[in-house]
This record gives structure tokens, C-alpha cells and sequence, in this order.
């Protein structure tokens, strides 16, 4: 079943994934960059299966979205340890 | 309960850490701003997760509509963080290459400017104040040619003109600019046309380096040719024309003509060689090359053998020599080369530039230093010539004979053996007279 709101969550969240790749050089220069963009990766992905869990492995892209937004707020929370949480101020 | 209620809750405390994360951090990074954004982005991270939870846990589905709203709405907020991430770095970066700019044009020894297509200063670094004495807000606002002579502003400001004109860069263009104290000094300009949106030319922006002492080394380096070449010929021109008369002498077995053109030839190799060692001794002082052992001297001796060397000139002029050296001066610790070196070039100067009159070489006992004055009666120094007469290849007149280096030589020795030199004349044509000191025991 399609859900407008879940449709339009993942096409703005294709959007965002575009304006990092074409800005990916500067977005190098943000610290820990990696991590932060393997969670929104992750967080995209679940957006992915919300959307197809109603058209295809109803069960397996059920689990696989929450999965995603769990190990994606891990990664959003180990970037913000590494950039608010060190001793040295970098602000 | 689903077991996917479990992720959900992970996230929901995940999101709940890196919230607290960041508000025990909040001072740590980034602006407040991006801060806020961040911590909004959180929290609907926070909310959504909970909603989840507390729907797939079947606790209740009182909040599908806020999980519905928060799930929309994150999209938008990892856009506006990404957006405030990115731009707060390359505001940073922006930061950091202006201060690299700065740092870069002003510690450069150069000094670098951009000027507008009518050639008005629109930037200058603080190197200005070293290279003509202006402080930066007076440069600001003027053109180049407003620091230099009329024909030279004109002869510039044509050529710049050009250049705009043609849209093309230039380099190593040599200009002469006066300073705020009237010095005047060459400059090599090199710059290269900013261009705007259209492709025309809205300015140029580029670097000027003072070259005066460069261009003075290369006059002197020309000076230096030309006397050389000057300096070595006439002897070798003056002992050919010995060796012609000498075979004349041969030929009519003349003896007095085969003597006196042997003499003329010996002369002269002699005083080629005293040029060429002239010569050697600037460069082996210059370079501090070969420094001999100090040993105890007897000035009056030294003396008198320069004075037996330098007879025949001397008597040629009917010069009156005195020499006075009391015994309780004679001795000095020192190089003996150099020392003989010194007292002959000064001695010889005499000789050389007194045509009548007496030459003068007294030494007198100081405290810990003795002094040495040797005063003549010949064409003397012009009070503006007095100051340059240690320069390397200086010669009032390019007419006079010599090298213009027996003084460098001079003053280079009395340095090396930690002593003072002065040279004082009432003018041209009234005599002059060197003082040296030189420290008695080391």
C-alpha cells in the first residue's frame, strides 16, 4: 500500500543524498564525515523500504527499515561524539 | 510485542545520546545556529523512533499522526543540516585561505598591490612601507605614477595603458619610483589583468621587488670589466712598445735603448701584477679565505721597505717623505701580509695621487691601540666623495690610475684585525690624510 507521506520522506530524502554528492568535496571537509554519511545512508535506505515494503518482501524490508534507523541513529550518535564529545575545543 | 519494537527503541535512545551529546558538548563545534539545526534534526529523530516504538511495542497508536509528521519532516531537517554543515566549513575554509593570503602578503619581501584599470592602488601590503617610506592608507588611492618622476610616470603609464589595452600580462618591467624621502630607487614590476564577467580588463594585480642594489652590482660588475680591461692593457700597450725599442736597441746595438726598454718592460709586468694581486686580494679578504697566524711586527721596517719599493716614483715627483715612528710604537701584533698590504696600498696612494709637496707616515702610542696617519699634500677629496672612497671599484674620475680597490682592501684588513679606519680631506686639491687603529696586543 502506497503511503504519500513515506513517498515524499524518501524522494526529499533522495534530494539531500544528490546535494551531498555534488557537494561531496566540501563535504569532506565537515569532521567525521564518513560516519555522518553512512548514517544518513542507512537512514535513506529505511526510507527505501517503508516505501517497497508494501510491494515486495513485505517482512524482510519491514525489519530491514527499523534495522537501518537504529544502526543510522548509532552512527549519528558516535559522529557526535566524535565531534562535540572530545576534550579539545574545535568551535 | 514486535520485534522490530526493539530497533525502534534503539534508535529512540540512540538519538536521546547523541542529543545529550551534544548539548553537554554545545561549546565544542560549529555555530549556534548549525547547533540548533542539529539538535532540531535529533529531536525528530528522538520523536519518530519513539512513535515507532510505542506502535510496534502495542503500548498505544495514539501518536501515528506526530510519527507520520516527524518521519515527513526529517528529510527537511538533514537538509537544512547538511546546508548549515557545509556552509559553516566553507566559511571556515574562506577563513583560513584569507588568512593565508594575509600571512603570505605580509611577510613577503616583496611588495604587492592591485590597482584598478585606471591604475589607482585598490590594494597594497605593509611591504610599501619598507620599499618607498608611505604607509599603506597613503598609497591607497593613488596610481604608480604618482611616485615617480614626470617622464618616468609618463613613459609607465604609457606602457600600462598598452598593456590594458591589449589585455596582456608583463614582467620584469624596471621603473624608477622616489621615496617619501626623496630617495630614489628601481623597482622590477611584474603583473598580470584581472578580468570581469564581460572579459574586459577591470585591473591588474602583481608584485614589485627593489632591484636598486641589484642594478648597482651590475654597474659596478661593468665598471669592473671596463677597468680591468682598461688597467691590464695600457701596461701590456706600454711593454710592447719597450720590446720594439729594445729590438731597435738590439738591431743598433744600442745599450742604453736595450736598458731602458728592458726597464720599461720590467716596470710594467710589475705593475700588471700588483693589479692582478689587487684583484686576488679583494676576493681571498672578501671570502676570509686564508687567514695567516698574528705574529709581533716591526712597523718601521715594513714601512721602509714600502718606501725603498716606491723610490724611484718618489723621487721622480721630488717628494718630501717623513716618516716618524717611536720605538714605543713599532712593535704591533698582527698578520704580516696583511699589514704590508695595508701600509703599501696607503702609502702607494699617496705617492700616487701627490704630483708635489710631502707625504707624511706617522704612528703614534695610543692606551691599547696605536695609530697610524698617513697625510699627503696631493689632490685630495671632495667632501661627497669622502664617504665612498671604501666602496669596491670606486674612482672619483675614471681617468684616475688604479683599480679602485686599494682602500676596500684597506678597510677589509683593518676590520679583520678588529681596528678602525677613517679617511679626512679639506677637499680637492688640499691634501688628505688616513687614520688607522689598530689594537697593539691581541
Amino acid at each position: 500500500m502506497l503511503h504519500e507521506n513515506e513517498v515524499l520522506m524518501f524522494l526529499l530524502g533522495l534530494g539531500v543524498l544528490v546535494f551531498i554528492l555534488t557537494n561531496r568535496l566540501k563535504f569532506k571537509s565537515i569532521p567525521a564525515s564518513k560516519i555522518l554519511f553512512i548514517g544518513y545512508l542507512l537512514l535513506l535506505v529505511g526510507w527505501f523500504s517503508t516505501v517497497f515494503e508494501g510491494y515486495f518482501f513485505e517482512n524482510v524490508l519491514n525489519y530491514l527499515e527499523h534495522t537501518c534507523y537504529a544502526i543510522s541513529a548509532i552512527f549519528i550518535a558516535v559522529w557526535c561524539w566524535k565531534v562535540f564529545g572530545s576534550k579539545e575545543e574545535t568551535g | 510485542m514486535h520485534p522490530v519494537a526493539i530497533f525502534d527503541f534503539v534508535t529512540f535512545l540512540a538519538s536521546l545520546a547523541a542529543l545529550a551529546i551534544l548539548l553537554i558538548g554545545w561549546k565544542r563545534a560549529f555555530q549556534n545556529e548549525t547547533k540548533f539545526v542539529f539538535a532540531g534534526t535529533l529531536i525528530f529523530t528522538f520523536l519518530y523512533g519513539l512513535c515507532l516504538f510505542l506502535e510496534w511495542s502495542g503500548i498505544t497508536k495514539a501518536l501515528e499522526t506526530l510519527e507520520d509528521l516527524t518521519g515527513a519532516l526529517l528529510p527537511m531537517w538533514w537538509a537544512f543540516i547538511l546546508y548549515a554543515l557545509l556552509r559553516e566549513v566553507a566559511e571556515k575554509e574562506l577563513l583560513t585561505s584569507e588568512q593565508k593570503f594575509k600571512d603570505l602578503t605580509e611577510t613577503t619581501s616583496d611588495w604587492i598591490w592591485e590597482v584598478n584599470a585606471e591604475g589607482v592602488y585598490t590594494y597594497v601590503n605593509p611591504k610599501v612601507e619598507d620599499l618607498l617610506g608611505y604607509e599603506v592608507s597613503e598609497v591607497m588611492g593613488k596610481t604608480p605614477f604618482d611616485f615617480m618622476s614626470e617622464d618616468e610616470g609618463k613613459r609607465i603609464s604609457r606602457f600600462f595603458k598598452e598593456r590594458v589595452l591589449r589585455k596582456e600580462p608583463f614582467f620584469g618591467l624596471e621603473n624608477e619610483c622616489i621615496c617619501k624621502d626623496g630617495r630614489e630607487v628601481i623597482l622590477e614590476t611584474s603583473g598580470i589583468p584581472i578580468f570581469d564577467e564581460q572579459g574586459q580588463v577591470c585591473g591588474y594585480r602583481g608584485i614589485d621587488r627593489d632591484i636598486t642594489e641589484r642594478k648597482k652590482i651590475e654597474q659596478m660588475k661593468d665598471n669592473l670589466v671596463r677597468d680591468v680591461s682598461h688597467t691590464l692593457k695600457s701596461p701590456l700597450a706600454t711593454a710592447k712598445m719597450a720590446c720594439d725599442m729594445t729590438k731597435k736597441g738590439i738591431e743598433s746595438n744600442d745599450m742604453e735603448r736595450i736598458k731602458s726598454g728592458q726597464n720599461i718592460v720590467v716596470n710594467n709586468i710589475k705593475r700588471s701584477i700588483h693589479d692582478i694581486e689587487s684583484i686576488l686580494k679583494v676576493s681571498i679578504v672578501g671570502e676570509r679565505k686564508k687567514i695567516a697566524e698574528k705574529e709581533e711586527l716591526s712597523l718601521s721596517a715594513i714601512v721602509n721597505g714600502i718606501i725603498e719599493d716606491l723610490k724611484d716614483s718618489i723621487d721622480e715627483k721630488h717628494l718630501d717623505v717623513k716618516v716618524n715612528i717611536p720605538e714605543d710604537a713599532d712593535k704591533l701584533y698582527a698578520r704580516r701580509g696583511e699589514v704590508m698590504t695595508l701600509l703599501n696600498n696607503l702609502i702607494d696612494n699617496s705617492v700616487k695621487f701627490t704630483e708635489k709637496g710631502n707625504i707624511s707616515i706617522a704612528v703614534e702610542p695610543k692606551k691599547n691601540e696605536i695609530e697610524i696617519r698617513v697625510e699627503d699634500t696631493g689632490c685630495g677629496i671632495s667632501p661627497e666623495s669622502v664617504g665612498k672612497v671604501f666602496e669596491k671599484f670606486y674612482k672619483r674620475h675614471a681617468a684616475l690610475p688604479g683599480m679602485g680597490l686599494g682602500l676596500t682592501i684597506c678597510k677589509e684588513i683593518v676590520e679583520r684585525h678588529n681596528g678602525k679606519i677613517e679617511v679626512t680631506s679639506k677637499g680637492e686639491g688640499k691634501g688628505a690624510t688616513v687614520i688607522v687603529r689598530l689594537p697593539r696586543l691581541q
